[in-house]
């Protein structure tokens, strides 16, 4: 049974065991590339009850301070692996997404990461599309979620349109987890993956007509949206763009001045201050009973422009009903005479044509004039950050 | 003489705002009174100079004509 698969490499249930048995293990670890050993090393701290931090390769010049700790294993079956990880005492040190500002770095025990992973029947022995990065938050989460049901996974991280494609259907990819921008990388949405059975979108927010197109490439498949950060893990999950907040969060959410606050308790010990955590997320009550919110922005995404703020999230929303669209990253850029101009990059969908002047005219049929990108740049790439979203 | 660029760049201006085009485009052209330039279209113009120019428009203030442009350019 496979654990992990890419483009060139294969590792085995058994060889994942026998590596662990044999290997010498580090406290610092690299992400470079597709490539199996990173997993393995993670796996051996994790089961080591090891203090682990992750970097990625490309993020950082000093690589020299990893320090080899010797580790003696005797695992006879993949269960043993996996009642190790279930008891582990190890955290994992992990940059937060860095989309905005500098990364933090965020000690969570696997204790708590373990805490949503499910192990159910459903989840047994499948196979799950790898999209995340696998030194970031989500890409651990992943790991745990796969090696506890025994599945397979399959990278797709930072794999072209083609390739994902190719993938999904050559190994009958049963679950999908991925950002908003993953899966608009997949337009044109003009093909069908019966075999997924579900896909979640995960870390940024997303549209109505996105989860659409979802389900049309997907029609066999359940499709969610989840609410969560790397300081939390996932909180709330949702069919459309708005999330009754869970029983279970009752009294450990609040909003404020339109801003959303969890409990520290659940968040990661290491950032946690005060008894409310501010999340960064505006957001807006749709009901009370029960109640129900839905996200708005990012709080330090918020543009002024002469005085007025813009939502870039709402334009890019707007700009991503413009059919020739792919995807579209929205940002001011400093201008002494208004604050800040509104500036687009859009990708347009394969062989499509569009003009400025005509993305512009769209623009004006649907939102104010101060919220319209005044300069329109045509890109061959949206600029997303290491853990799969969108930079902003 | 006013550099082709720069009149490249504030026919597109015009033509991305539905302004008027002008008759012709001189160096004591306003920005404001003659092309009807509001605070937003301003800015974009100005940022696209210095897109193209390199170049801080507002390095000696704030820029009402094409000569103030010209003279920010030279």
């Amino acid at each position: 049974m496979p654990f992990y698969k890419n483009k060139t490499q294969v590792l085995t249930y058994a060889d994942l065991r026998i590596k662990l048995n044999a290997l010498k293990t580090v406290d610092t670890i690299y992400y470079a590339s597709e490539y199996p050993d990173f997993i393995v090393n993670v796996i051996a701290a994790i089961v080591n009850d090891i203090d682990i931090t992750l970097i990625d390769y490309r993020n950082t010049k000093n690589k020299n301070s990893t320090s080899f700790i010797p580790i003696n294993n005797s695992f006879e079956t993949t269960e043993d692996i996996i009642s190790k990880i279930t008891t582990s005492t190890a955290t994992v040190g992990i940059y937060s997404s860095g989309t905005e500002g500098p990364p933090k770095l965020i000690k969570q025990p696997i204790s708590r990461l373990m805490k949503s992973v499910r192990i159910e029947e459903k989840y047994l022995k499948s196979t799950w599309a790898f999209t995340y990065n696998p030194s970031h938050s989500a890409g651990i989460q992943m790991f745990l979620q796969v090696i506890s049901n025994q599945s397979t996974l399959v990278d797709m991280y930072r794999y072209s349109r083609k390739d994902i494609l190719e993938n999904i259907n050559d190994n009958n990819i049963d679950f999908v987890s991925a950002t908003p921008t993953f899966y608009r990388m997949l337009a044109p949405y003009d093909f069908a993956c019966n075999n997924v059975k579900s896909a979640t979108l995960n870390g940024e927010k997303s549209t109505p007509e996105l989860v659409n197109n979802v389900a049309n490439i997907f029609p066999n498949a359940i499709i969610r949206n989840i609410y969560g950060s790397t300081e939390s893990g996932p909180l709330m999950s949702s069919t459309t763009s708005t999330f009754e907040v869970p029983k279970r969060l009752i009294g450990k959410i609040k909003i404020q001045d339109d801003v959303l606050f969890i409990a520290s308790e659940l968040i990661s010990n290491s950032i946690a201050k005060g008894d409310w955590y501010d999340t960064g997320d505006l957001v807006k009550i749709i009901s009370e009973h029960p109640l129900t919110i839905e996200f708005v922005s990012r709080k330090t995404r918020i543009i002024n422009v002469g005085g007025h703020n813009v939502n870039p999230q709402e334009v890019e929303e707007v700009l991503l009903t413009h059919p020739a669209i792919k995807d579209i990253r929205v940002y001011g850029r400093p201008n002494k005479m208004i604050g800040n101009l509104i500036i687009a990059e859009v990708l347009t969908i394969e062989n499509s044509q569009v003009s400025e002047k005509e993305i512009i005219q769209h623009c004006k049929k649907n939102i104010a004039q101060y919220k319209i990108p005044r300069i329109i740049k045509f890109v061959e790439k949206i600029a997303i950050g290491n853990t799969g979203k969108k930079r902003i | 003489m006013i550099n082709k660029n720069l009149i490249k760049i504030i026919n597109l201006v015009i033509e991305n705002n539905d302004l008027e085009l002008p008759e012709k485009i001189e160096l004591s052209t306003h920005l404001q009174n003659d092309l009807g330039m509001d605070s937003l279209i301003l800015a974009e113009l100005t940022v696209r100079i210095e897109d193209e120019f390199d170049i801080d428009i507002f390095e000696n203030g704030i820029v009402y004509t094409i000569q103030d442009i010209c003279d920010v350019l030279k």
